[in-house]
């Protein structure tokens, strides 16, 4: 790999890293906010469709 | 070599096809989702639910090819702001709007707000980096070529979902809905417990990915 490839590479990742880090407060606070406001059952819901919104969106052609 | 403006309208190529397929991923989904809410779930969902969640499956099929326009043209440090704004909007949109009394269709709302703004703000930036942007390589339009590297990356994509989800599957078949609920939060504490010292890890050292 090129230094030039390199140095890109390294930017994209520390880039992304950085977002994936300060989303996590986020995620944390709706998720802990969500399972103590909604009834198992819609939570169980909100899970399910998390699974069936990801298998219909993962495989895209975008997706790659 | 293609002009800039061919990158235009290569990239709205793309977007438009991208738009036709997510399409009619999501009416598959639109229509399977009675089944899947019905067998899978055990439950009987509003039909208004599963509508307002086919929407997002439009806006989340979409995202990954503005992420991956935004990454090709490395435009990296706008992509991290947009995924951040876009993330916090959704969710911060989806408590107010479980407060609001809404359940679990104001989780959904949320997502589908935290979506639009990422697809809205990609589009804004995939517009102003391509009016700098002079050319492109030429390979980029060799569908033959792109479909050869892509056939294993979705072979790959099975098997990580597999491998990644099969538990939460398991459980959405074996139990009740309720359980998977449990589950799905305690899995999600689990993985922040898990992720966070290497997502810290990544920030300081990328190359340690």
């Amino acid at each position: 790999m090129s230094s030039s490839s390199a140095a890109t590479v390294a930017r994209a990742s520390s880039f992304l890293a950085v977002a994936r880090t300060l989303n996590i407060p986020v995620n944390l606070v709706a998720l802990a906010y969500f399972a103590r406001t909604l009834p198992l059952a819609d939570m169980g819901i909100v899970v399910g469709f998390g699974i069936s919104s990801f298998l219909s969106s993962g495989f895209g052609p975008g997706s790659y | 070599m293609g002009s800039g403006r061919n990158a235009g309208t290569l990239v709205r190529k793309i977007a438009t096809t991208g738009f036709g397929i997510a399409a009619a991923i999501s009416l598959v989904f639109l229509a399977a989702e009675e089944l899947f809410s019905s067998s899978v779930l055990r439950v009987h969902l509003p039909p208004d639910l599963l509508q307002i969640l086919s929407v997002d499956i439009v806006l989340a099929c979409l995202a990954p090819y503005m992420e991956a326009t935004l990454m090709g043209l490395r435009d990296f440090k706008y992509l991290s702001l947009v995924k951040i704004s876009s993330n916090w909007a959704g969710k911060l949109a989806g408590v107010a709007l479980v407060a609001a009394g809404l359940g679990a269709k104001g989780v959904v709302l949320g997502w589908i707000l935290g979506d639009a703004a990422f697809m809205i703000q990609s589009l804004l930036a995939i517009d102003h980096d391509l009016r700098a942007y002079s050319s492109l390589p030429s390979s980029v339009v060799n569908n033959r070529e792109l479909f050869r590297f892509a056939f294993p990356a979705y072979a790959s994509g099975l098997i990580d979902f597999g491998s990644d989800w099969f538990d939460q599957i398991l459980v959405l078949v074996a139990f009740p809905i309720e359980r998977l609920a449990a589950y799905g939060v305690a899995f999600f504490d689990f993985q922040f417990c898990f992720g966070l010292g290497k997502h810290c890890l990544d920030s300081v050292v990328p190359a340690s990915r």
